[in-house]
């Protein structure tokens, strides 16, 4: 993948850029590709009903961009939503708890895997509405003076949809500060993005005057550092801004049949950005995290599958 | 906020957009051209902008967007007001108002609240045509999670906006009718509405009133409907009573969903027969849902089946003579209400 | 009563000349009905009726009329005929009732405006409302008895579907009136609008919301007046009466109508002649024909291929076999049973608990003795029970 970076950044000076651990990187990146891969399993072993939608092999978009939010800035997320939930909460348990239906889940378990709410993370799983719900957020935490970040993540498939359009051209009219990003994993559920997308992804925000940066498939410490010129950007600019990230995910939309050529989804595994995270850290390490991490969802399994369903009380509106 | 003085409708709705942008730093109003001078299609947000340019957003062509954009302000604590231009444009407004205003508070396990009012025009009666005329509000019946305002020119128009904006617990669809616009607001003084005497039933501002030219002393048939129905109710009320000796209770709520009974049981105790009219089209409305719930509820108080009132199937046609044929007009009224009771064929909607 | 007039299009002529009647005096006619052909110099035009009534005439055809000047009257009841006679006689007739109306400042219904007109109500005794109705205006009538207000029609609800629904008279007040209009109020094509009775102390009181009107007498009247479209006599106890009551009526060409519980089972092949009252939980076997004016009381079963006539009466659970023949004017008591191809014969009584293994010959009583004895209990009584 050529790197399409669209746009020169015009600022006036770099951000002090926070250094984060790399430990603290791969932590986060394996804990969510350790939970999906236990997702899938426990839904093969029949110990989940409905629906779910894996991201692995896009941690470290997730992971990258929230590194840069704390607790009172927003993130509006999709259907592909554990990866940001947990970047952002650390909340193994309650999402673990609300996939599994339980009332000790995130949202009592009425929202599910797709349905998330806690602290000010959201998603929705109807593609396209979300992102000018986020761009309301965002012009509300402008109104209200707040400063809080917002960040709304969509897919490529999601471009489909025209009142994403319809926002582009009413953010960058009215100069709301948020970041758009597109994970563009090439797939949209069973079409590739070639079926589905005329013209170029980042054509489309910077046809409404939005700066837009496309990155080529990165590690997650340059996801971090794309992020952080962005909110310079927005903050110093006060204007929207989209990122667009070339990633892909190794496992099928969500848990049915995955047409994708074996070699293909060969190719992007040998570039796993998770392996390429545990690569800059020792070895011990990253076996006391992963140890860590694989005890902590393992024990979150046995909570969650003692925990109890809601009764009819929950759904006494 | 009752008006003293003879004002139209329209007038009333800017009065209180008025107020609450002076008392309340977090309202703000999403519209297409609401803009001062224009100040709306219907003028009814005159001079907002004028006077608080940063809370009054014009905005593109885009009522999905708009809509979504709000629903977003208002998970964040602020009070927005969207003002759809014709409410036959609710449809491009559906997903946002359905999958995301109406179930944010539900699925995400009550942690938030989307206090969000949609305004906009319906009805016909304006020769406007098949997608300027419509009465949309009965697609939305089935949803959870939405209040439904629908008030007429008898009842407190601009408190029951300030208390949806205000107070309201559910996302709102606020429907004004387009003929009502142009009417004088005519809320009860007194106990009375020019010729009627008035009761009230639930609590202010969304109180429903029942209206009776006999003093509620006996009546032959109880009359349900909402909105811009209500004057030609009231006329085909009068016209019974005067010309037929039928003397016909009229029943108004302000609020058409969440569903009350309020005033009904009452009424059907005196009459035992119920006529519900709409303007909009007769299969799936507001009437079947009410006729459903009341055969269920007050059995046994009727006297015979319900008789529901609506538009004719099919468009709503542009020219003047054939929306008064399609939309039920006081004639329809009155033609179905004496063969209801004297015998004779059924006018079929 | 509302006059109709003649209009002065014409300020050439002083006066018109009627052409033809085209209703007779004391017609019932409808609003807008053409009723009078009237001649100007210029122009030959029609006169319609301003409202339902009954049409009371003045001029005769071929005579001059004047303008302005009631040539008729249209009245709301029968008594004001003479009233109207009255005024269109009198060369200086004047509505005095009419003119004085201008002065009242509210509204009337049109209902209301002719009871004022009629019975000439002065405005100083109107009730001080805005809007006035018939209702109102009835406690200042002298003789409001004599004022039968189309109002007492409007008691029970009316079918919604294109068939046409008979106003329907009860004859007799009594506890088999109760019965009859508890059943009728399931058939959709019945309107009860009230009892006939010729107990005059009955007069005034309601049953089940509709009113006992006066004497078995105002049917004749009443039918002749439109009034009312069909009957059934509800008399249970007397066949006699039964029978003398449909025979008049007959006469009087009214026709009955069958008042079945929703709950009574007519096979296949049954037919009904008119009047008659099946109360509930009936059953008529299939091809059974019964004829007018019978009362069959409740658990009555007909079986298959009977043949039954008119004005018979059954208490309740009489249980016919098959091929049983019933002639007219029996009468039967309660928990009777008859056995296949047996005929009784007109006139005939059978007794309650009877069971018929033989035909009945006319105007024989028949009797089954059952000896039903009653001893008081002993002290052991439930040690051995009786029952």
């Amino acid at each position: 993948m050529e790197t399409t970076l669209q746009e020169t950044l015009l600022l006036n000076s770099l951000p002090e850029l926070e250094v984060v651990p790399a430990e603290q990187f791969y932590q986060r990146m394996f804990l969510i590709r350790s939970f999906e891969e236990r997702l899938l399993k426990l839904f093969s072993e029949g110990m989940i009903f409905g629906t779910t939608h894996t991201s692995m092999g896009q941690e470290a978009i997730a992971v990258g961009v929230i590194a840069h939010l704390g607790r009172n800035d927003i993130v509006f997320s999709n259907h592909r939503c554990h990866g940001h939930y947990l970047a952002y909460s650390d909340d193994v348990e309650g999402l673990l708890a609300e996939i599994m239906g339980r009332k000790t889940g995130v949202c009592g378990g009425k929202g599910g895997s797709q349905h998330i709410h806690a602290a000010n993370f959201y998603t929705n799983g109807v593609l396209g509405g979300i992102v000018p719900c986020a761009t309301g957020i965002a012009l509300a935490e402008k109104c209200k003076g707040s400063g809080a970040r917002v960040v709304v993540f969509i897919g490529d498939g999601a471009l489909g949809e025209g009142v994403i359009y319809e926002t582009f051209n009413i953010a960058a009219l009215w100069a709301i500060p948020i970041l758009f990003v597109v994970e563009n994993n090439f797939y949209a559920q069973s079409t590739p993005t070639r079926l589905e997308l005329a013209g170029q992804i980042a054509d489309r925000p910077m046809a409404f005057g939005i700066q837009t940066a496309h990155y080529p498939p990165t590690s997650v410490e340059e996801v971090y550092a794309a992020t952080a010129q962005a909110w310079s950007y927005i903050e110093q600019y006060h204007k929207p801004f989209c990122l667009v990230f070339d990633t892909y995910r190794f496992g099928p939309h969500s848990k049915g049949d995955d047409f994708r050529p074996a070699e293909e989804i060969a190719e992007w595994r040998a570039r796993d950005p998770l392996r390429a995270a545990a690569e800059q850290i020792a070895p011990s390490v990253r076996a006391a995290i992963e140890r860590t991490v694989l005890v902590r969802i393992d024990h979150a399994i046995v909570e969650s599958s003692r925990a109890e369903f809601p009764d009819i009380e929950a759904i006494s509106w | 906020m009752i008006s003293n003085r003879s004002e139209r409708c329209a007038h009333v709705l800017n009065h209180a957009l008025h107020h609450l942008f002076e008392n309340h730093p977090d309202v703000y109003l999403l519209g297409e051209d609401i803009l001062d001078p224009y100040g709306g299609a219907f003028k009814v947000s005159t001079g907002l902008s004028s006077r608080w340019p940063e809370r009054v957003l014009t905005t593109p062509i885009s009522e999905a967007a708009i809509t979504g954009i709000a629903i977003g302000m208002a998970l964040r604590g602020l009070r927005p007001i969207v003002e759809i231009m014709f409410g036959d444009f609710i449809t491009l407004c559906a997903d946002p108002i359905i999958n995301y205003a109406t179930k944010f508070r539900q699925m995400y396990d009550d942690q938030v609240r989307c206090p969000i009012v949609i305004r906009t025009p319906m009805g016909g009666r304006r020769g406007y045509g098949p997608t300027h005329s419509q009465s949309m509000e009965r697609l939305f019946l089935s949803v959870s999670g939405l209040t439904i305002l629908a008030p007429s020119r008898l009842h407190d128009l601009g408190g029951a906006l300030i208390h949806a904006t205000l107070h309201g617990e559910e996302p709102t669809l606020f429907v004004e009718n387009k003929v009502m616009y142009g009417e004088i607001h005519t809320p009860p003084q007194d106990g009375r509405i020019g010729l009627f005497a008035c009761r009230e039933f639930g609590a202010a501002p969304l109180q429903t009133i029942a209206l009776s030219l006999t003093e509620f002393e006996y009546s032959d048939v109880t009359l349900l409907c909402y909105g811009g129905m209500a004057p030609i109710a009231l006329q085909a009320a009068e016209e019974l009573l005067i010309e037929h000796e039928i003397s016909c209770e009229v029943i108004v709520p302000c609020r058409i969903k969440p569903f009350s009974l309020e005033g009904l049981g009452e009424a059907l105790e005196r009459s035992g027969r119920l006529v519900v009219v709409e303007e909009g089209p007769l299969t799936g409305g507001w009437a079947a849902e009410v006729a459903a719930r009341v055969q269920e509820q007050l059995w046994a108080r009727l006297r015979g089946p319900i008789r529901r009132i609506a538009a004719r199937d099919g468009i709503i046609p542009s020219t003047r003579v054939l929306e008064d044929l399609v939309l039920p007009g006081k004639q329809a009224l009155i033609t179905s209400i004496t063969s209801m009771l004297r015998g004779g064929s059924v006018l079929t909607a | 009563m509302i006059p109709i007039v003649v209009p002065q299009e014409d300020v050439n002529s002083e006066t018109a000349l009627v052409v033809a009647w085209l209703a007779d005096d004391e017609a019932l006619v409808k609003k807008n009905q053409v009723v009078c052909e009237v001649e100007t110099s210029k122009v030959v035009f029609e006169v319609a009726a301003p409202a339902d009534g009954w049409l009371v005439r003045g001029g005769k055809a071929g005579e001059e009329v004047r303008f302005n000047v009631p040539i008729a009257f249209v009245v709301a009841s029968l008594e004001a005929i003479t009233a109207a006679r009255a005024i269109l006689h009198d060369p200086q007739h004047e509505l005095p009732a009419a003119r004085e109306l201008s002065s009242f400042s509210g509204k009337l219904t049109e209902r209301a405006r002719r009871l004022i007109e009629e019975y000439a109500i002065p405005v100083s005794a109107l009730p001080n409302k805005p809007l006035l109705t018939e209702r109102d205006l009835l406690p200042l009538i002298d003789n409001k008895d004599d004022y039968y207000s189309p109002l007492d029609q409007r008691v029970y609800p009316l079918n919604h579907t294109k068939v046409s629904v008979r106003r329907t008279l009860i004859l007799g007040a009594g506890l088999g009136a109760m019965q009859v209009v508890d059943i009728l109020s399931h058939d959709p094509r019945v309107q009860v609008i009230g009892y006939l009775d010729d107990n005059p102390e009955l007069h005034g009181n309601t049953i089940y919301g509709l009113p006992v009107v006066g004497p078995s007498s105002l049917a004749a009247e009443w039918f002749r007046a439109g009034r009312y479209d069909a009957a059934i006599i509800s008399v249970s106890t007397s066949n006699a009466v039964r029978r003398r009551w449909y025979e008049w009526l007959k006469d009087l060409s009214v026709p009955l109508v069958n008042a079945v519980d929703p709950s009574a089972k007519l096979n296949r092949g049954v037919m009904l002649g008119e009047g008659n009252i099946i109360c509930a939980f009936v059953h008529v076997g299939v091809e059974t024909r019964v004829g007018n004016n019978n009362f069959l009381s409740a658990y009555t079963s007909i079986d298959h291929h009977n043949l039954w006539g008119s004005h018979i009466t059954t208490g309740p659970a009489v249980a016919t076999s098959g091929c049983v023949e019933v002639e007219d004017d029996v009468k039967m008591g309660t928990g009777i049973f008859i056995q296949p191809h047996i005929t009784v014969g007109k006139g005939a009584q059978i007794a309650s608990g009877a069971v018929l293994t033989r035909s009945v010959p006319a105007m024989h009583a028949a009797k089954t003795r059952i000896n039903t004895e009653l001893t008081p209990l002993r002290g052991d009584s439930n040690a051995n029970p009786v029952c």
